[in-house]
């Protein structure tokens, strides 16, 4: 079946499909020149990109996300024209003939290769898939991959499931060779997918990433500097009655907003096709977009985000584990001062502070050295 | 006898003014009131910021290149650092200060000067994360790098308790030399003798 039936057959004319390319290449951020680029990668991805979509530990709800963008947008035409290859839950196939169709994909190589959900690393058997450990499928998975994509905050930092004692890993942590682009948030945001997809396909080659390999186009500003509520947060008008009227459109900070600490474009492009976004609909931000997401006490060196309605300041220090700042520093500060009060008992006992007062002025015996009068 | 010129007065009255703007202003950025303005106090921390590493700067060329300059009495002393501890520590009865600053002295000097610095990186991270520092906020995370900066508020705070513990102990008159220039009526004639005996 060529291109243009197959678009027929979806109830798209030539006209329509590029309409949705324009679309797609305005959510990209891109000037309309690439439109031409972005549909002939569009009809070349026809030619089947195969794309291959595992699962790890996960709640399934990135495909979710990914899978329940209304309209006939130009998601859910890439996405269908894309060959997905393998994905659990939306394949009919199962038991062993999906897994030797999926040995097989592996074999040919040349595929994008999507987790979703994290790999546990504490012991193989806590995740094994037709009896092999999902450690092992995503290596053999990566090894012959084009391109590594991972959605969700599980596969990208381990998320949730990092909380639990499996030894969660992200997909960047177990497959060390290869370029990863990480997609985290909880759940993925769909055009997140789609824009890293599509660029991919045209530029063939990973997009300019961030230091936690997160795509610059999403990930490269603060939500806070975008946040529809900074307004309120410059005048100081925190929300801290959540049963005040007068007070539901005011920052969220004191109920734990993560934003000033999240980088995401939440604020300019909506969740659910554009119908709203967590602190617009008055809940603070989690930061699903951060490594520290969920993590309760330090990850790696991170501070965690846990929990969600408090302001967490926690720090890790080596050797100690996660500690508040505050907490620090008044014992440092704390102990200053007991300790200039011993020293000034033992300052009084001695009888140094007599002393002092005839010996001190004009102490210097060295020569000066500087141009003094 | 001056033994702390104008330049260095003022150059410590700054000090002295931005670093208790930044420590209010600071603490209410960390943990703000439902009340006030964010945005002013911000603004007020950030030119307390830049007016204390102006100062810094100044004080720099100053004390290499300036009238009276001092360098030398922040020359780190390593040998005579144990005399000190001792002497602290009730060990000894001598002091082992050259100059004006005793080894632990110049330490505890240059260690602000170095807070100063990390303070600022911290802070500009936090400012600006998209900016110059963003390989810091990459590197550690916007959470940790507040926390740490939040920590080095204290680390200040504790230098201050020290420094104003041992200023009223070990040389009352240095207190008021350092804003006023002089020494206190009662040792003021002590003091021109001695800048007699120089001259």
């Amino acid at each position: 079946m060529d291109f243009q039936s197959r678009l027929e057959r979806k109830g798209l004319n030539r006209r329509e499909f590029l309409k949705a390319v324009a679309a797609a290449t305005a959510a990209l951020g891109l000037p309309a020149i690439y439109e031409p680029r972005i549909a002939e990668a569009v009809e070349k991805a026809a030619a089947k990109p195969p794309v291959i979509w595992l699962e790890g530990q996960d709640c399934t709800g990135c495909t979710e996300s990914v899978l329940a963008s209304f309209d006939p947008g130009p998601a859910e035409i890439v996405l269908d024209l894309l060959s997905v290859r393998y994905h659990e839950t939306i394949m009919a196939a199962s038991g062993t003939v999906a897994e030797s169709w999926l040995e097989d994909n592996i074999k040919q190589g040349g595929y994008l290769l999507v987790v979703e959900g994290s790999i546990p690393t504490a012991d193989d058997r806590f995740l094994t898939i037709g009896g092999r450990p999902f450690r092992q499928i995503v290596e053999e998975a990566a090894a012959k991959a084009g391109a590594i994509v991972a959605v969700g905050a599980c596969a990208c930092f381990g998320g949730i499931p990092a909380a639990g004692p499996t030894g969660a890993k992200g997909v960047q942590d177990v497959v060390k060779n290869k370029p990863v682009i990480n997609l985290p948030g909880c759940p993925v945001k769909p055009t997140w997918v789609l824009g890293t997809v599509l660029q991919y396909l045209v530029f063939k080659k990973v997009p300019q990433l961030d230091g936690n390999k997160r795509p610059l186009a999403y990930f490269g500003t603060l939500l806070h500097d975008n946040c529809p509520r900074r307004g309120h947060f410059e005048q100081s008008q925190f929300l801290t009655d959540w049963n005040d009227p007068s007070q539901k459109d005011y920052c969220l900070l004191l109920k734990g907003c993560k934003g000033p600490k999240t980088y995401t474009d939440c604020a300019q492009s909506w969740w659910n096709d554009g119908v709203n976004f967590c602190i617009n609909a008055s809940s603070p931000c989690a930061g699903c977009t951060q490594p520290e997401f969920y993590a309760a006490g330090p990850l790696d060196h991170r501070a965690g985000f846990a929990p969600l309605y408090v302001r967490t300041d926690t720090m890790s220090l080596p050797g100690v584990g996660g500690v508040s700042p505050g907490t620090v520093g008044k014992v440092i500060a704390g102990a200053a001062v007991v300790g200039a009060g011993v020293h000034l008992i033992g300052n009084a006992a001695t009888g140094r502070l007599k002393q002092e007062k005839q010996e001190k002025p004009g102490k210097p015996d060295k020569p000066e050295k500087g141009r003094r009068n | 006898m001056e033994t702390h010129h104008l330049p260095q007065r003022v150059a410590h009255a700054v000090n002295l003014t931005a670093m208790v703007v930044l420590a209010a202003t600071g603490f209410y950025l960390h943990r703000p009131a439902a009340y006030g303005q964010m945005g002013t106090i911000r603004y007020v921390h950030y030119v307390a910021a830049f007016v204390l590493l102006a100062n810094l700067a100044l004080r720099i060329y100053y004390a290499f290149l300036g009238r009276y300059r001092d360098y030398w009495e922040f020359k780190p002393n390593v040998r005579s650092l144990p005399q000190q501890v001792k002497y602290y520590l009730f060990l000894s009865n001598k002091d082992a200060k050259q100059g004006l600053y005793n080894p632990l002295q110049r330490l505890a000097y240059l260690a602000v000067i170095l807070m100063i610095i990390l303070q600022a990186l911290t802070g500009f991270a936090m400012g600006w994360p998209q900016g110059t520092m963003s390989f810091l906020v990459g590197w550690l995370g916007l959470a940790e790098i507040r926390s740490i900066h939040y920590l080095f508020t204290w680390l200040f705070i504790t230098f201050l308790v020290i420094h104003l513990y041992l200023v009223f102990t070990e040389s009352p008159q240095a207190f008021w030399e350092m804003f006023t220039g002089r020494q206190r009526k009662e040792s003021r004639s002590v003091g021109k003798n001695m800048a007699h005996e120089r001259i």
